[in-house]
């Protein structure tokens, strides 16, 4: 298991390390990904959606917020990114419905990413550019294992199966 | 200030339509390619973007490349003339297939930029998306020219440019003769309305082509009488008669302007040689003219030959059978079932057999219309001339 530790946020000292190793993740050849995080800037999930289109990869989104408890201009710009992926859906590749999930979760509060499995990016940062990405202090770490972390295919389940979760797409 | 896309037919000084197909795009140094590849690779796959069309998207890659020196605009010292220039290198990556209008990340950027950070050089890959290039493929296909008010596109066209431009240098070599940009012009790259033929298919192409190889190894051809030809057909077609001598001269540069610069992709990845002479009859390529106190130079003038790399891939090439969305589409009767049929051919295309009770009559019968002929296999059927056929490259 290899760890890199710390990842550090910080604007004073103009370090967005955890968006660097998101990116290359995001750059990687992944064939399946799931990114939880209760905030997100909805550009972010759209940034990795189109990454998942035409192709055969998997995408599991999880916030903390979809349809209530959110700003309405949250909320539009949500069901905005709902109907584009619908949209792609309907006119584009329509096997993404069985390739891209969204869900909220009002209990979740764990911010990572996963990828295949074995690698896992999490700290304290929301997904939000000048917010947890770019704008606090923040900590986080990577880990990298060669098997799958089977504990966290659990820990996925739970969030997306439990009683306080919804899915947004496909509906 | 950038230029608005709705706004740049107004600056664009052209009487009427030209003689040839628009492909400039294609006329770029490689080296100076792979700089702008990967501005839009990095512009599109950013986490951070929020707008991956528009003009801040022109903008920001015309300052990098401007910073870094790829094009010295030498009208007015503004984004203008960069983000022109920018827009065309992204038809040219539309071509091949690295990038989408929708900014969706296409698998063969990914093989590309994979390609790139492995060491790899990225030219065998350009040439094969290069061969595969489809005229119009969706994403450009709104391209248009303009004809008096009248605006058409290359909706009509069902070509691999390449490929045709491969078609016509075997054609040539077979019957002895040497293709020059004036050739190539008069017979891969002439443009012909929608109404003259419809649709231009590559078989009617490679009939347009063979007749013109004929009459090359019958002796010498007047070039000019040819050119003046074409010249009465726009003026028939716009019912006009231009007054201005210069005018002709213009559509003659610019059309062997297009070839130079289709061109300049072919030689590049190794799919013809080329050796620039100069002509000894009269040439497009020569017509040099002069027009609101500025001086057009004459064009390259070059002799095309085929590389054994260029002939094996129009060898591959002609095995597969290519196919347009628009096509399936005008015979679905839903979108749902556009994208069904779609699936289907992009799973024959990938060799991938396909079940039995997934291909029923009713979709044997619409890929018989596409010429696509299922045979048996054991896993399932497979089309008898593969399909060349992506979602990602042919979905609009």
């Amino acid at each position: 298991m290899q760890i890199t530790f710390p990842i550090i946020t910080s604007p004073e000292a103009e370090r967005s390390d955890f968006l660097e190793y998101f990116q290359a993740l995001a750059d990687s050849d992944f064939q399946e990904m799931v990114a939880i995080s209760p905030f997100v800037d909805v550009f972010i999930i759209e940034n990795l959606v189109r990454r998942c289109v035409f192709n055969s990869r998997r995408l599991t989104i999880v916030t903390r917020y979809g349809g209530h408890s959110i700003t309405n201009r949250q909320r539009q710009y949500i069901n905005e990114a709902i109907n584009e992926l619908r949209e792609i859906e309907r006119t584009k590749d329509p096997s993404i419905r069985n390739r891209i999930v969204w869900y909220e979760n009002r209990r979740v509060h764990a911010k990572l990413v996963i990828v295949d499995w074995r690698r896992v990016l999490f700290g304290s940062q929301n997904f939000t550019q000048y917010g947890g990405l770019t704008g606090n202090y923040e900590l986080g770490a990577l880990i990298e294992n060669g098997e799958e972390f089977e504990e966290l295919r659990t820990f996925v389940s739970q969030i997306t199966a439990g009683g306080t979760a919804r899915c947004l797409y496909p509906d | 200030m950038i230029a608005k896309r709705r706004d740049r037919h107004q600056v664009r000084d052209v009487s009427g339509r030209g003689f040839a197909l628009h492909l400039r795009c294609f006329g770029v140094a490689l080296t100076k390619m792979y700089s702008w590849i990967d501005d839009h690779r990095d512009a599109v796959t950013n986490l951070l973007t929020r707008e991956l069309h528009g003009e801040e998207f022109d903008a920001r890659m015309s300052v990098a490349g401007i910073a870094r020196g790829d094009y010295r605009p030498d009208r007015a010292l503004d984004l203008t003339g960069a983000a022109a220039y920018i827009r065309e290198k992204r038809v040219f990556m539309k071509y091949l297939g690295l990038a989408r209008a929708d900014g969706i990340v296409t698998q063969r950027m990914i093989r590309y930029v994979q390609q790139v950070e492995g060491g790899t050089n990225p030219n065998e890959l350009l040439r094969q998306y290069g061969v595969e290039v489809k005229l119009a493929c969706p994403q450009v296909r709104t391209y248009r020219y303009r004809s008096g008010q009248k605006q058409a596109s290359y909706a009509h066209y069902r070509i691999r440019p390449y490929v045709m431009l491969l078609y016509a240098l075997r054609q040539a070599k077979d019957a002895g003769v040497i293709l020059n940009t004036d050739d190539i012009v008069l017979s891969v790259l002439r443009f012909y309305p929608p109404q003259k033929i419809d649709p231009i298919t590559e078989a009617s192409l490679k009939a347009q082509i063979d007749a013109h190889i004929q009459s090359r190894s019958g002796g010498a051809i007047d070039y000019e009488a040819h050119f003046r030809a074409l010249h009465q057909e726009v003026e028939a077609e716009l019912a006009t008669e231009f007054s201005d001598p210069i005018t002709f001269k213009q559509k003659c540069r610019n059309a062997a302007n297009e070839a130079w610069c289709f061109l300049i992709f072919a030689e590049k990845v190794g799919l013809v040689d080329t050796v620039a002479r100069q002509p000894s009859h009269w040439s497009a390529t020569q017509q040099e003219y002069e027009k609101a106190g500025r001086r057009t130079p004459p064009t390259k003038y070059q002799e095309v030959y085929l590389t054994p790399i260029g002939e094996r891939l129009l060898a591959e090439a002609d095995t597969r059978n290519p196919v347009w969305f628009a096509d399936l589409q005008s015979l679905a009767e839903s979108q749902h079932e556009a994208l069904e049929l779609a699936s289907i051919i992009a799973r024959l295309a990938a060799h991938e057999p396909v079940p039995d009770a997934e291909l029923p009559q009713a979709m044997c019968s619409r890929l018989t219309v596409l010429s696509i002929h299922p045979i048996p296999s054991k896993e399932g059927w497979l089309a008898e001339r593969t399909p060349l056929f992506h979602f990602e490259y042919d979905l609009p």
